[in-house]
């Protein structure tokens, strides 16, 4: 019958078009990193960590490259971060890593400025070069501690 | 009539009939009440196998009612009802189920699915029960619109029949799976003076060819008096049973009252005796 | 010292503790139902051609309302976010906003409330007909359980069909937010989009957001189908059972909203 026929060929394109609609808003929008593309896991360990969570971008130069997956404390008392990145990325094992805060009052996020090395960081490598969040509160406790030194 | 003051519900082999056809269906001591209103009480009766018995009454008796208990559909409140010797009202749902195969029934106003094809309703049953391939069901989809005299309704709707054909179509679509029993819920009521006959001699000569025990609800006194073998009379939430000569014979005023109001039509309401007024 | 008579105090509470009461039985016959409905679902035979017929009646049938309604809510939330955003200079955040907005809150709920009130009530409707019709009865007798073939493929369906509208109502949303935004007050186009990339996770939005649909089409459909399966067989009953079935979905709807809203991430 031609109009069972059209009728399967409207849910069919509805139900297509809706999957798509979900799987755009998934991968395009939402960020699934490729799953067929590997992944490279990195080490960095912090003194002060700050307000930093797991699923923080981390950028090169501005560029989002990878994401914070875990934070732990290590036996040494620092906080110990994994950062997830993709394994076709080279970065020199001289990279350094340093807790940024977006805009004044925004969320933190780990900035890698790469090193000149010419060796690179493999999958489990770890970045030596690290450089812990600010801590406002702490900041702000110099300036008036500096205050007073002068003052006085 | 049974007596309400026994405990346990008398077996079939409690009242035996000398000389009757053996029953198929045996209704016992039911009762029923709808919240405070009493329908039924300590109704009793038997359908023969193979013969047609209709369920007489005025409207509101209880009549419907009576035969949705025998289909299953509900459930009294006490009493039983034996189905080929076996006990439905207490029967889980799988088993009723099987016992339905052999069901066929007939609604009144056709209660065919209205989003599906005429021919689609009455091909069901048989898509769904049965292993018949499309050209088989086909066949016997289209030898059962022959034996009720539909023509072309294969693509219609059931909202694009008529009155007359959709019971016809109803019928069809009870028929079509070969059932042992086949109920029929007011088969004649909604219908003028000509299609009531037609139905009639639909329904007797269904009977005749297929040998099913027929159990059919009625206020037409004319048709029952011509197409019944047994007559259950219901009043008072009981029945009074017999064969249409035996009733129209009975002694029972509530009995001669009704049938005394007959002309070869419906029963005029104000006359018969109703079952508030038989209590 | 109370004013009104003795009476009338006993009478409130009766008749309130007769509700909760009737409350409390009507959500075990819901729960009941709904496992018959569950149950009738995972058992064969799986009616996949009745399950593609729900899915056009209460997804095809939906699409215009939910397109019309996206984009004129993404418009609506793009102006209105616009204006709020503009007093602290953040404009070019209007992209994040919409797109959170959307994609959490919004889409799956607004999606929820238009399917309840047109697919829902329809579904109920339908049903509740074919109760005062007998033709469930008539099912029933032919040894058909109406469970299997009434009410699980119109479930299956609207629980399938809900995250595809969603997501359909999410995107016409966040382009009426661009047509709104970047068209008509100005802001950039590429921090709009932008905006929406960075801020909109699968993890946290997208994934909470489809398993919001879900639940949502869950509720809708078991409701719907509960309250058409039981109107009393009357005209009367079966539009009583529509109105009803649309105020319960929708209620039920925005309280599983809140838990979901709330739980998510713990």
């Amino acid at each position: 019958m031609a109009s069972t026929q059209r009728r399967d060929l409207i849910v069919g394109t509805f139900v297509l078009v809706g999957l798509l609609a979900i799987a755009y808003l998934s991968i395009a929008i939402g960020g699934i990193s490729n799953p067929v593309a590997g992944h490279l896991r990195l080490y960095a360990a912090f003194d002060e960590i700050g307000g930093l969570t797991a699923r923080a971008p981390v950028v090169v130069g501005g560029v989002k490259i990878g994401t914070v997956e875990r934070i732990e404390l290590d036996p040494s008392f620092r906080a110990l971060v994994t950062i997830r990145v993709a394994s076709d990325l080279k970065l020199p094992d001289d990279t350094s890593a340093s807790i940024l805060t977006q805009g004044v009052l925004g969320d933190q996020y780990i900035a890698l400025e790469p090193g000149g090395s010419a060796a690179m960081l493999a999958d489990g490598g770890e970045i030596q070069f690290t450089q812990s969040a600010v801590i406002l509160e702490r900041l702000i406790g110099k300036v008036v501690q500096g205050l007073g030194v002068e003052s006085q | 009539m049974h007596d309400l003051d026994r405990d346990v519900p008398p077996t079939p082999e409690d009242h035996p009939e000398p000389g009757e056809a053996p029953a198929h269906v045996d209704v016992l001591s039911l009762r029923l009440d709808f919240g405070s209103r009493n329908v039924l009480d300590g109704l009793s009766c038997r359908f023969a196998e193979g013969k047609i018995s209709v369920i007489l009454g005025a409207s509101g008796v209880g009549k419907s009612t009576l035969l949705r208990i025998i289909a299953g559909l509900q459930k009294p409140d006490y009493g039983d009802v034996w189905i080929g010797g076996k006990e439905i009202t207490r029967m889980p749902n799988r088993e009723l189920k099987d016992v339905r195969q052999h069901i066929g029934m007939m609604f009144q106003h056709g209660a065919l699915l209205d989003s599906m094809t005429v021919f689609d309703n009455v091909a069901l049953a048989l898509r769904e029960h049965t292993n018949f391939s499309e050209s088989e069901i086909a066949d016997r989809v289209h030898a059962q619109f022959e034996a009720v005299g539909l023509r072309d309704v294969n693509e219609l709707l059931p909202g694009e029949l008529s009155g007359g054909m959709k019971k016809r179509a109803a019928l069809a679509r009870a028929m079509v799976a070969e059932p042992d029993i086949l109920l029929c819920d007011e088969p004649l009521s909604g219908l003028d003076p000509i299609a009531v006959r037609m139905i009639e001699s639909l329904l007797a000569d269904v009977s005749q060819r297929s040998k099913v025990t027929m159990i059919l609800t009625s206020h037409h006194i004319g048709s029952t008096l011509r197409m019944a073998d047994h007559v259950i009379y219901m009043v008072g939430g009981a029945a009074i049973c017999g064969a249409p000569n035996q009733l129209t014979r009975s002694a029972d005023p509530r009995v001669r009252a009704f049938f005394e109001a007959a002309g070869p039509g419906e029963m005029p309401r104000s006359r018969l005796p109703r079952w508030e007024d038989a209590r | 010292m109370s004013l009104l008579p003795v009476h009338t105090l006993l009478w409130i509470v009766q008749s309130l503790g007769a509700r909760i009461t009737s409350g409390v039985q009507a959500l075990g016959k819901m729960a009941r139902f709904a496992s018959r409905a569950f149950n009738a679902t995972f058992q064969p035979p799986l009616r996949l051609r009745r399950i593609w017929n729900e899915i056009y009646i209460n997804g095809v049938l939906s699409l215009s309302v939910v397109c019309i309604s996206g984009s004129a809510v993404g418009m609506v939330l793009g102006v209105q976010l616009y204006r709020t955003l503009s007093r602290f200079g953040a404009d070019e955040a209007l992209g994040t906003a919409v797109g959170i907005t959307l994609v959490t809150e919004l889409g799956p709920v607004l999606t929820g409330l238009l399917v309840s009130g047109r697919a829902g009530s329809a579904m109920a409707g339908e049903i509740g007909s074919m109760v005062a019709t007998e033709q469930l009865d008539g099912l029933r007798m032919m040894s058909i359980d109406p469970m299997d073939f009434v009410v699980s493929p119109k479930l299956i369906a609207m629980i399938f069909v809900m995250p595809l509208l969603s997501a359909l109502f999410i995107m016409f949303g966040l382009g009426g937010g661009y047509l709104a935004g970047v068209t008509l007050l100005g802001v950039d186009a590429g921090s709009y989009w932008g905006g929406i990339e960075s801020a909109i996770t699968l993890e946290d939005h997208v994934a909470q957001s489809m398993l919001k649909s879900l639940c949502f089409g869950a509720l809708i459909g078991l409701i719907a189908t509960y309250r058409g399966f039981h109107a009393a067989p009357n005209v009367e009953g079966v539009s009583r059972a529509t109105t009803q079935a649309v105020v319960a979905a929708s209620v039920s709807l925005l309280i599983a909203d809140y838990f979901i809203t709330a739980l998510w991430g713990v």
